[in-house]
């Protein structure tokens, strides 16, 4: 048994720890449990946990993990997970085990509330359970301040419980374009707003070659097809983490938003003087997308020229 | 019936809404929406499973009169079978049940039931309803000789294969775009009349009452928590936060600014002057 | 991607039997279709109605005014049904210099009740509630499918269209072609050759989103009760005009130009909405509004002159596709008409197909019902009006000349004493450079056209 009424739960594979562990891990006010493979490898990279409870599990599977940690957090009032893929996939196992509310895509989390992002993150909805809930948060809505000493850790053994999986049989990591991507100092990123077929991006690679950046996309233009999934940029794409982030056209999703890290710089190109992403950014201009990387293209090209 | 039951349950998107970002006031655009990207690529998933299980396939939806027309498009595209469930489900879990009780009572307990990412929590809470292996954020879903694989994405670009034992439920990213329903299937698939259930679901009641929600407000981003730079003295922690190092606010000595350029010329200009003063571009001029 | 293919421009050929797969296809659920396949199915034929977008009205989804009154013969009581925004209960008629206007306002409580004039409504509404119309009679109304060609039979006569869904071919005893303006199917059919090119001008338009509160209390109407206003002298002297209609929380605000104007000025057309949005008369009107939706489409304004062959073997053109739309300075009237040309295309073919005789003879009466009603005696009427209206004297002199004059009127010029009319006429004339000789002339026109 845990004992805390607020606790965040990190799923790891391989001691590596998803996006938003730290950030959730945070928003519990440090009470972390760690599950997954080599879990106590994972625990050790937390950099804002206080007390971090260690499980380790022979395979990271949402129903396995569900049923071994029901007894475990039966206790916890409000439990916390972060909307990365294996955190998403267990909530609502565990809150159908746990019969209990579950409150996701949240922006912020309190022992009592969490205030969800609503309709493609344009707004936020308050919503108070009477009693215990699990929730999920958006990775990169908050950040989390490294904490200065070490997280006190306590490891626990889980149950192992029989019940019906799918079979991981491998996890691969990313190949080189996505890793060149994925560490990029510059990035341009191109949304629906910028994209309406293969040229643009093409416009956009020539952009970033004068910039020195590399070049990614939302989902939106990934799904039409203008650029490959493995430019996709958020939580379930690439993750990146650049100094120079330029966003032409992106709305802001918080899914997108969540794989970018922290920039220092942020640009914002968008007709919407409103979206999340200009709110966000330190030079929001409100144009339009492909005519400003039009123009952009042609000055850095007289530039070089 | 024999052969297994393969189920695309497409989402009804409803209308478009907008949030007005200053009041927080949502309204709902013009216009009549259709199948999503991502129920779209479910739905041909579902049509290839069935192909190469031996099996049947049903397209289903929670929805109004309107959803009619996507399910139509769904039948005259190759699915067996269709069925709209009207119901009001409160949250995912009850829409999970809404949906299996709809199934099962039309046609028996469903082997696999393929999603569209776009469906939250619904697919999540089937499984686990169903005690079902679950496969959610699939870039690729297949069968051969009997069972189903998937490719997962897991998060920092990494990839999970999967083997998937019956019975299922996926959900896939919109990676495939769904075949077209040839023009002698489209004119029979009109004058076919769409079944409708209405479930007798027990709204869900959770020990605790049902969750309360506030009217929604406009989205403005947290602030976020910036490391402290590490410095001994204070001053010069801030001036390392302050010396664009570290704090997109406090970086260009001002708060964060939004323009209205007259073209996309002054718009270019703002972005190689932001572009040249933080040291991104040589001097331009 | 295939659910964009584009028309093709050869017919294909078939070895057509007496057997066809439907009666009549219709192609394209605009106004002009969905009338066309009501009149079929209502008379107990088969008919498909082909739309290639996802539904009616999809490709345009905020509208303009449309005049009921040939629906009387369409819809019993339509008024009850129709998806209106407001019903028209002021009209004006705006004259504009870059700091003048002068505008005629006409109003009316006759207006605002049954049987109604004209109505504001959204396209995607109006369009789905007479494709439904359409279907309720039993219509088969096929979306997301493209009509890419015809098919021939080796005499040459038209037997069904061929699509762009995988066994697309459809064939029929009757084509009605309600495409639109540009009808590819008119053109493959042959039905514009020796005709003159077919005129064509832009109209552009912006729906600004009000609150109803403000929009009712800035137009001074209460309930639903609307306004339209029409506006001449707003195009920088290209011709074309102006228009803002009221919906029930939005406006729509937009020009109808001539595209070569606009090439010659080097000017694109949103320039022009926004000048109109900022004109001292507009801007009061439109202040605040929010974007809701910008769109800009050909319209066919050659006007009778210019109408394409209306009947062929086992073909039919009507509304847009056929130039029925009457769109010239501060008209812009395409949906009547083209209500009424789908009605009695409707017609022509259910006369055609009981006497078994789908030929151009067969289906001869359709030109005789519209030379009988107000869809040709109305072209044939104003077919002057685009020139006249469209004019020089018209875009540019006019509108100057009369908001002067107006001015010279109303303009307290003390102690002068005030002017006489005739001499202040004939002052303003000579001002504008304008000659009493053309004014006559255009005055003549415009009595024979209206008169
Ligand atoms: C399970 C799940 C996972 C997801 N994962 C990801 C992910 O990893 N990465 C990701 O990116 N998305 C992801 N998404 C999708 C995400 O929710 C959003 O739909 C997506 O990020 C929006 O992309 P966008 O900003 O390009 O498009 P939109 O939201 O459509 O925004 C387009 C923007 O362009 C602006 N615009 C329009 N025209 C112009 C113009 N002419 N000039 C300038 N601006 C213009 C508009 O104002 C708007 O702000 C996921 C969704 C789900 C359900
Ligand atoms: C900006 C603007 C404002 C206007 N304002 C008004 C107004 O206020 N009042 C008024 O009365 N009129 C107005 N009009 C004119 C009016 O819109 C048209 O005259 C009228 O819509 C004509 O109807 P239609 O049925 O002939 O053609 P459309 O309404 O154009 O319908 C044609 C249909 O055919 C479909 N189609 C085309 N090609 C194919 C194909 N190959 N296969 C399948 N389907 C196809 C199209 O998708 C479309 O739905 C305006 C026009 C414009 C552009
Ligand atoms: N198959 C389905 N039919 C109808 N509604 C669904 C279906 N799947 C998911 N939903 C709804 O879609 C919503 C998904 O929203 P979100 O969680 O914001 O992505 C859930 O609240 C469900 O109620």
């Amino acid at each position: 048994m845990i004992d805390t009424d607020f606790l965040a739960i990190v799923v790891v594979r391989d001691g590596e720890l998803p996006l938003g562990a730290d950030e959730v891990t945070a928003e519990a006010d440090g009470s972390v449990l760690v599950v997954g493979t080599d879990a106590k490898v994972a625990a050790g990279q937390l950099t804002a946990a206080r007390t971090a409870w260690i499980a380790e599990s022979p395979k990271v599977a949402p129903a396995a993990l569900a049923a071994a940690l029901t007894p475990v957090v039966k206790g916890v009032r409000t439990i916390v997970l972060s909307s990365s893929p294996d955190g998403r996939d267990l909530a609502p196992r565990l809150a159908y085990a746990l019969r209990r509310p579950l409150l996701t895509g949240a922006n912020a989390v309190t022992r009592t509330s969490a205030d969800v992002l609503r309709w493609g993150s344009q707004a936020l909805v308050e919503l108070t359970p009477d009693g215990p809930f699990v929730a999920t948060l958006q990775p990169g809505v908050r950040g989390a301040a490294p904490l200065p000493t070490p997280a006190r850790l306590v490891e626990i053994a889980l149950t192992g419980v029989e019940v019906k999986d799918a079979v991981s049989v491998e996890v691969t990591t990313p190949n080189a374009q996505e890793a060149d991507l994925a560490e990029a100092r510059r990035v341009l990123g191109a949304g629906a707003g910028l994209v309406t077929g293969p040229e643009q991006m093409e416009l956009l690679a020539r952009v970033g070659e004068r910039l020195g950046a590399s070049t990614g996309a939302t989902r939106v233009v990934t799904d039409a097809g203008w650029v490959g999934h493995e430019r996709q940029i958020g939580t379930t794409g690439v993750v990146i983490d650049p100094d120079l982030y330029v966003a032409f056209g992106i709305s802001g999703a918080a899914q997108h938003v969540g794989g970018l890290g922290s920039p220092r710089h942020v640009i914002s190109v968008n007709t919407d003087p409103c979206c999340p992403m200009t709110a966000r950014a330190d030079l929001g201009i409100v144009a339009d997308a492909p005519a400003v990387l039009a123009e952009l293209a042609r000055r850095l090209e007289e530039r070089d020229a | 019936m024999i052969g297994v039951l393969v189920v695309a349950a497409l989402t009804w998107p409803g209308p478009r809404v907008a949030v007005d970002q200053l009041t927080g006031t949502v309204r709902t655009e013009e216009g009549r929406p259709g199948a999503s990207a991502a129920g779209l690529a479910a739905l041909e998933h579902v049509f290839r499973l069935a192909e190469s299980l031996g099996g049947r396939a049903l397209a289903v939806t929670i929805g109004p009169p309107q959803a009619d027309e996507m399910l139509r498009e769904a039948l005259a595209a190759g699915a067996l079978h269709v069925l709209r469930v009207e119901a009001d489900p409160a949250d995912d879990e009850a829409a999970a049940r809404a949906l299996l009780s709809a199934v099962a009572e039309h046609h028996g307990p469903p082997d696999v039931v393929v999603f569209g990412d776009d469906s939250g929590a619904v697919p999540g809470y089937l499984a686990a309803l169903t005690d079902a292996a679950q496969a959610l954020g699939l870039l690729e879903l297949t069968a051969d000789g009997g069972v189903l694989g998937g490719l997962r994405r897991l998060d920092k670009g990494r990839r999970e294969r999967l083997e998937i034992p019956l019975p299922a439920v996926c959900s896939v990213e919109p990676v495939l775009r769904p075949r077209r329903a040839g023009l002698p299937a489209m004119l029979a698939a009109r004058n076919t009349k769409i079944p409708v259930v209405r479930p007798d679901v027990p709204q869900h009641r959770f020990p605790s009452g049902p969750v309360k929600a506030t009217a929604p407000r406009a989205y403005r981003p947290r602030a976020r928590i910036v490391p402290i730079p590490a410095a001994d003295r204070a001053i010069d922690r801030i001036v390392a936060l302050t010396n664009g190092l570290g704090a997109n606010a406090l970086a260009t000595g001002g708060s964060a600014t939004v323009v209205t350029p007259p073209d996309a010329a002054a718009a270019a200009d703002l972005v190689i002057e932001y572009l040249t003063e933080h040291g991104y571009l040589g001097d331009t001029t | 991607m295939p659910e964009h293919a584009g028309p093709g421009t050869t017919s294909t050929v078939v070895a057509a039997t007496p057997q066809r797969a439907v009666d009549v296809v219709v192609v394209g659920a605009g106004p002009a279709g969905s009338a066309a396949a009501l009149e079929v199915a209502r008379a107990g034929h088969s008919v498909v109605l082909l739309e290639r977008g996802p539904y009616p009205g999809s490709k345009n989804v905020y509208g303009g005014v449309v005049y009921g009154r040939v629906l009387d013969e369409l819809v019993p009581r339509w008024w009850e049904q129709m998806p209106v925004q407001r019903w028209v209960t002021r009209r004006s008629t705006m004259i504009m210099t870059p700091t003048q206007a002068l505008t005629v306002d006409f109003r009316t409580q006759a207006w605002a009740g049954p049987p109604y004039n004209g109505a504001t409504a959204h396209r995607s509404d109006l369009d789905g509630w007479l494709a439904g119309l359409a279907e309720k009679e039993g219509a088969v109304l096929v979306p997301s499918t493209v009509a890419t060609g015809l098919l021939r039979d080796t005499a040459g006569a038209i037997v069904g269209v061929r699509t762009d869904r995988p066994d697309g071919d459809l064939t029929a005893k009757v084509v009605i072609a309600c495409d639109g303006v540009n009808s590819f199917l008119a053109k493959e059919a042959g039905m514009f050759a020796g005709k003159p090119t077919g005129h064509v001008t832009l109209g552009v338009k912006e729906t600004l989103r009000l609150p109803r509160s403000v929009i009712d209390e800035r137009f001074g109407v209460a309930g639903q009760d609307g306004v339209d206003i029409e506006i001449l002298g707003c195009t920088r002297g290209i011709p074309g005009g102006g228009f803002v209609y009221t919906n029930l929380d939005s406006l729509s605000v937009g020009v109808v130009v001539d595209p070569h104007g606009l090439a010659g000025k080097r000017l694109r057309p949103e320039e022009l909405v926004a000048d109109l949005k900022r004109h001292p008369a507009i801007e009061p009107l439109v202040r605040g509004g929010e974007l809701l939706e910008y769109s800009a489409h050909l319209i066919p304004e050659g006007g009778y002159d210019t109408m394409p062959e209306l009947v062929g073997d086992g073909f039919l053109v009507a509304g847009d596709a056929a130039a029925m739309c009457l769109a010239a300075g501060i008209w812009l009237e395409g949906v009547n008409f083209a209500l009424g040309a789908g009605m009695y295309a409707g017609r022509a073919a259910v006369d055609a197909l009981k006497v078994g005789d789908t030929s151009k003879t067969g289906l001869a009466s359709y030109r005789r019902m519209l030379d009988e009603s107000f869809v040709l005696a109305d072209h044939r009427k104003l077919r002057r009006v685009p020139g006249l209206v469209l004019g020089q004297r018209m875009q540019e002199s006019y509108p100057a000349m009369l908001c002067d004059l107006a001015q010279g009127l109303f303009h307290v010029d003390n102690p002068q004493p005030k002017p006489g009319l005739l001499k202040l006429v004939r002052r303003t004339l000579k001002r504008h450079g304008i000659r009493t000789r053309d004014v006559v002339s255009d005055a003549l026109t415009g009595v024979r056209s209206f008169g």
